[in-house]
């Protein structure tokens, strides 16, 4: 049911878009003379370019397919993930956090914790990061090699070695350059995809009241139209499973700002932007897609949800709620539209692997490497270290992608894992940044015990020690306990061990001035139109956002 | 924890206007894909018969969509041509 019969047009539409692709990649070699080159894209993209490339690196396929899933499963709740858990954290980092990011002239997100804290706690972050971005990357190949083994019937390893293939050349070419650029083009691909879907799933189902009724009647009923009712505490009817202080404390702020602030493959783009105001808007003009991407993943799963039999009963032999999208685009699109809603497909599951890869890259290079494996080396060398790493992970996705094919349970517990590690960062920055008495010792014990106290959540909730009713509960709660424990560590410690030397908080914390005399403080760039104001710009996100939620409340 | 400051490379290395930039404008690259994918579903469109319309519910589907694409492939191309690279308007930081 599940297989596409895809025409010899659609297959032209998505070899064309590989040449592209891969052509950029060739080209972008050109540009690429040293290891800044290569690893940090010469930091001189204009800010629409870096801002798409920070919302596609995120809009993986996993991501668009996750999502369409949770909206059979949850209904417009899901939109939580988008509106709760994304816009408010990306105008924070825009507005707060990139200042310090930018001016810092760090390369890399471990590195700030490198110059504020000492090398224990960036070892510490960047070999997890490493680990992380690599085993990620073989996920997305394997889930990218499953999708194309039910829709195309390619054999998953062909899958596999293909896709890892076409990411090296352009990657391992072009280096962040070309993945960013490949990012942009993705983005408009997987819309032109997903809207002509989302469209003919309405009509499909006769309308949107018809949906509304649809869904009414369906196994969600009247909860799944709304985003806030039913999550009273103590009365949760709502089917996210989730009261309002955990979905706002737990998924709007632990969860969400300790991804969108400071996972590096998301802040690399802003980072590659040409000055500090283009920085600071990178992720504000990324949260306006954010906002509206709900529109073409949910609207197709509350259709699959109604307009397929049995559909989320993979017991009883119906399609899974993770084939909302595929299972639409196979019975809705013509030839044509086929095509592009395939490449879409393709183009994001590659973009996903290619943001892992650009990131571990340049993670590896500057902050493994550097700083201890091989200092002192010539640029030359690391810009070739920056090329082997990127085929050495590269090759490991690919075993780790053929390993998830053996043990898919174990995948899903290690990305949980590195969901906790995500959490207590958010503290350690936040403090860092501007609490000039946070130590070394204070900010590498805090984020230990953080990312303890989360995987202990973790494990007693997976041992059925205790239950907070749902996993996305759990997944609140082990967030807010490591994110709690690494604030109160982090106090204590600091304050018990010795005042941090003063040249460690030169430039990069709240108020005191660096070596160049310029102190950093939360003054915004003074831009002279409006669309380039970056309070302007969060607030009108921000706005919208509000707007909708009571819309869809 | 007393390791001396090594702080990234200063960018005053980085000359303005990258490379990357310079080689293409993605602005162009962007038009000329969506461009393409536009113009084939638009005569992919017009030769729709009833067997593609009722698979996407009765909507002309691939016309539309080539519509759309055509549209936003305009809008890049016109960008791009009438704001060239190199004359962006200076910001000012801090």
């Amino acid at each position: 049911m599940l297989r596409l019969n895809p025409g010899w047009l659609d297959y032209t539409l998505l070899a064309l878009y590989f040449v592209v692709v891969l052509g950029i990649g060739v080209v972008a070699r050109r540009a690429v003379g040293t290891s800044a080159d290569f690893l940090l894209a010469g930091r001189s993209l204009p800010a629409w370019v870096t801002g798409l490339a920070f919302v596609a690196a995120n809009l993986g396929a996993t991501e668009i397919i996750g999502m369409a899933a949770n909206g059979a499963e949850y209904g417009v709740a899901t939109v939580h993930y988008y509106w709760i858990g994304a816009v408010p954290a990306m105008v924070f980092l825009g507005i707060v956090m990139m200042p310090f990011y930018y001016r810092s002239k760090v390369r890399s997100v471990p590195e700030f914790l490198r110059l504020r804290f000492g090398n224990y706690t960036h070892i510490l972050n960047a070999a997890v990061f490493a680990i992380a971005s690599v085993l990620i990357a073989g996920v997305n190949l394997y889930a990218l090699a499953i999708v194309l083994n039910a829709l195309l019937g390619w054999p998953e390893f062909l899958g596999i070695v293909v896709s890892a293939a076409v990411v090296l050349v352009y990657i391992g070419f072009g280096g962040l350059g070309s993945a960013i650029y490949g990012e942009v083009l993705q983005f408009f691909v997987i819309l032109a995809g997903l809207i002509p879907l989302a469209i003919v799933a309405v009509r499909h189902v006769g309308g949107f009241s018809a949906l509304a009724d649809k869904v009414t009647a369906s196994a969600l009923g009247e909860g799944g139209l709304h985003a806030w009712q039913g999550t009273g505490i103590g009365s949760v009817t709502n089917p996210i499973g989730a009261n309002w202080i955990s979905i706002v404390l737990g998924l709007g702020f632990v969860l969400s700002f300790g991804y969108w602030t400071t996972n590096f493959a998301e802040i690399q783009r802003a980072l590659s932007a040409k000055d500090r105001s283009a920085s600071q808007r990178t992720p504000l003009i990324a949260a306006f897609p954010k906002i509206l991407i709900p529109a073409v993943t949910i609207i197709p799963g509350l259709v699959a949800l109604v307009a397929i039999p049995n559909f989320g009963n993979d017991a009883s032999g119906g399609l899974e709620y993770n084939d909302a999208i595929p299972a639409l685009i196979g019975q809705l699109l013509p030839e044509g539209v086929l095509g592009i809603a395939l490449t879409g497909l393709f183009a994001s599951f590659m973009a996903g692997v290619a943001a892992n890869v650009s990131s571990l890259n340049t993670v590896v290079t500057y902050d493994l490497l550097q700083p201890y494996l091989a200092p002192g080396r010539s640029d030359r060398y690391y810009l070739n270290a920056g090329r082997v790493v990127t085929a050495v992970g590269v090759v490991i996705a690919i075993f780790t992608a053929l390993l998830a094919a053996d043990f898919n349970n174990i995948m899903t517990y290690l990305q949980s894992l590195f969901g906790i590690f995500n959490a207590p960062i958010f503290a350690t920055f936040i403090l860092g940044m501007f609490w000039k008495r946070t130590s070394g010792w204070g900010g590498f014990a805090g984020l230990l015990t953080g990312v303890l106290a989360g995987a202990l959540v973790f494990v007693l909730a997976e041992a059925g020690v205790v239950d907070f009713g749902s996993g996305i509960a759990t997944s609140f709660y082990q967030a807010g306990a490591a994110f709690l424990v690494d604030v109160v560590v982090t106090v204590v410690v600091s304050l018990a061990t010795a005042r941090p030397e003063p040249e460690r908080l030169a430039g990069i914390v709240y108020g005191v001035p660096g070596a160049d005399g310029v102190v950093p403080t939360l003054r915004q760039p003074k831009e002279r139109v409006w669309y380039r104001k970056p309070v302007l710009l969060g607030g009108l996100a921000l706005a919208l956002t509000v707007v909708l939620n009571i819309v869809f409340a | 924890m007393s390791e001396p400051i090594q702080p990234g490379r200063p960018q005053a290395q980085v000359e303005t206007g990258s490379r990357m930039q310079r080689l293409f404008d993605l602005r162009y690259v962007i038009g000329a894909l969506l461009g393409v994918y536009g113009v084939v579903l638009v005569i992919r469109g017009l030769l729709d018969g009833p067997e593609q319309l009722a698979r996407a519910s009765g909507i002309s589907i691939n016309l539309w969509t080539g519509i759309g694409l055509l549209v936003v492939a305009a809008i890049f191309l016109v960008w791009g041509l009438t704001r060239p690279l190199g004359i962006d308007v200076e910001e000012n930081i801090d």
